[in-house]
């Protein structure tokens, strides 16, 4: 795609095909780099998704599975810290989940995402009778984790993420795990503790930050566990790492399937507790009130949000890059970084991701990697180096 | 070195001619080349499986031109779709593992 592709008219519109649930909007502990609190109008929201807001969600829910004819609708249920809506609400939700889909023959597969510290016998039986999947939020080991992640009193909260992550891993249920990058610390770190908890499906997040910020360099850190990824699949396909999956994925011209990697629309739509409409949650980063809409599933469908300025301007920044990112040679395997790490006051999101070069650097290294193991077979089963057959292009 | 995308491996399956492929010699890279395969059939390139389960791209117009390829929604949802997705919930390389998209799935 040459950079003068770029832009809204490239991604034609469809219908909302995904549902970010807020059923909480506070958490139980306190981890200091949470974007989620950075915007103080999560203060004006109900704790808890009530019965009548829930009711309202599900309904339209129907609504648009059958108006759109969806195949399926994900859903997840988010925070805050989700569990806090209690397990008996998590049951009725799935429920009346299974219920629209018998009437409609639309799957809704239900994943959560949550701190994990909540978990115990009930949740378990919860989330393998519903088939729901759990990501864990988990940063590695106690040393790492700890140094974030929080009670409100200022302990760490590891021995109960671990123990949560371990009981899921023994119940075989569907459970991935979800660390934030914290590169004063070698990636084998990260990758031999999931190892030795069972964990094979895991992402080690880029920190949050924006372009008024200045993170530290990651590069070093990424290509460190790229490598990492490299070996552990050497035999065979066992361990996912997502955040390099998705960039090998990207890098071999597919679309990567999570939306901080590529060029994409982000067209995330979010339902708050008090059933107010919003684009993605993330953009809170960008401070108070960034994401309010006058939206909300009592006055309007679910895809109405679509034609609601602030959703329509987060879209848009996703696929309008900076003039850099159009020009750079790795824009669709990079899509201008992830859309938060864009923003800054001046600019809004008309930048280049805040981690550019180590993103640059990230991708190069894994360029320079792949090309050295891919190759063209030709039908009588000669092999060319896929460097030597670039070479005749 | 030109950059790897779907359209320098069609113009080189072209180039090698009718059954050609792309392979790698390591399984976790390997294990994603057939993403390619998916996603060029769904951009109306013609995609099927030879006896050597190896891919068989062909090069399409529209791969070739520089029209740029609209993405699917569905890529860029959290889930990622695979053997069991939505529904086998036990472990495995593919499937439905939940939350998992970039930035929703942090529990903060």
């Amino acid at each position: 795609m040459t950079a003068d592709a770029t832009g809204a008219a490239a991604f034609p519109g469809q219908p909302i095909s995904q549902l970010l649930v807020k059923v909480a909007a506070r958490c139980n502990i306190d981890c200091s780099y949470c974007y989620w609190f950075r915007d103080a109008a999560v203060y004006e929201k109900p704790k808890l998704m009530g019965a009548k807001v829930l009711r309202q969600l599900l309904q339209r829910v129907e609504e648009h599975v059958a108006e759109h004819v969806l195949a399926d609708l994900p859903i997840v249920l988010h925070g805050g810290e989700p569990l806090l809506w209690g397990v008996d609400n998590f049951n009725h939700f799935a429920e009346a989940c299974a219920a629209i889909t018998a009437r409609t023959g639309c799957a809704i597969p239900i994943a959560v995402t949550t701190n994990g510290v909540l978990i115990d016998d009930r949740w378990l039986d919860c989330f393998e009778t519903h088939g729901i999947s759990v990501a864990i939020s988990l940063d590695g080991p106690s040393h790492i984790h700890d140094l974030h992640r929080k009670t409100f009193q200022g302990r760490g909260t590891h021995e109960a993420v671990e123990r949560a992550a371990r009981r899921l891993v023994a119940r075989d249920i569907r459970v991935s795990v979800l660390a934030v990058c914290n590169p004063a610390y070698p990636p084998q770190q990260y990758v031999d503790f999931f190892a030795d908890c069972g964990i094979a499906h895991y992402d080690i997040m880029i920190p949050d930050a924006t372009v008024d910020e200045k993170p530290p360099g990651i590069a070093a850190f990424y290509n460190g566990l790229f490598e990492l990824w490299l070996d552990a699949n050497r035999s065979q396909p066992d361990v996912n790492i997502r955040i390099i999956t998705d960039m090998v994925t990207a890098l071999l011209g597919n679309n990567s399937p999570t939306e901080g990697v590529g060029y994409n629309p982000v067209e995330l739509c979010t339902v708050m507790t008090d059933g107010s409409v919003e684009p993605h949650d993330v953009l809170r980063i960008a401070g108070d009130g960034s994401t309010r809409t006058t939206f909300n599933v009592f006055d309007h469908a679910l895809d109405e949000v679509r034609g609601e300025p602030r959703w329509q301007a987060a879209r848009d920044a996703s696929i309008n890059l900076a003039a850099k990112c159009r020009s750079c040679r790795f824009m669709n395997a990079c899509g201008g970084g992830y859309l938060p790490h864009r923003f800054s006051k001046a600019n809004g999101y008309d930048n280049p991701s805040v981690y550019c070069d180590d993103l640059y650097a990230m991708f190069e290294n894994m360029q320079a990697v792949l090309e050295g193991h891919l190759y063209v077979k030709k039908p009588g089963g000669e092999r060319v180096a896929i460097r030597d057959a670039l070479g005749h292009t | 070195m030109s950059i790897l995308t779907l359209k320098v491996f069609a113009g080189l399956l072209q180039l090698h001619g009718p059954g050609a492929t792309i392979q790698s010699d390591h399984p976790g890279i390997d294990a994603l080349l057939p993403d390619l395969r998916a996603q060029s059939g769904d951009k109306n390139t013609t995609s099927t499986q030879s006896n050597q389960n190896a891919s068989d791209t062909v090069a399409s117009e529209e791969f070739l031109s520089d029209k740029p390829l609209a993405t699917e929604v569905y890529f860029r949802r959290g889930f990622v779709r695979g053997p069991g997705y939505g529904g086998a919930f036990r472990r495995g390389y593919h499937g439905g593992y939940g939350g998992f998209r970039r930035g929703f799935a942090r529990g903060y």
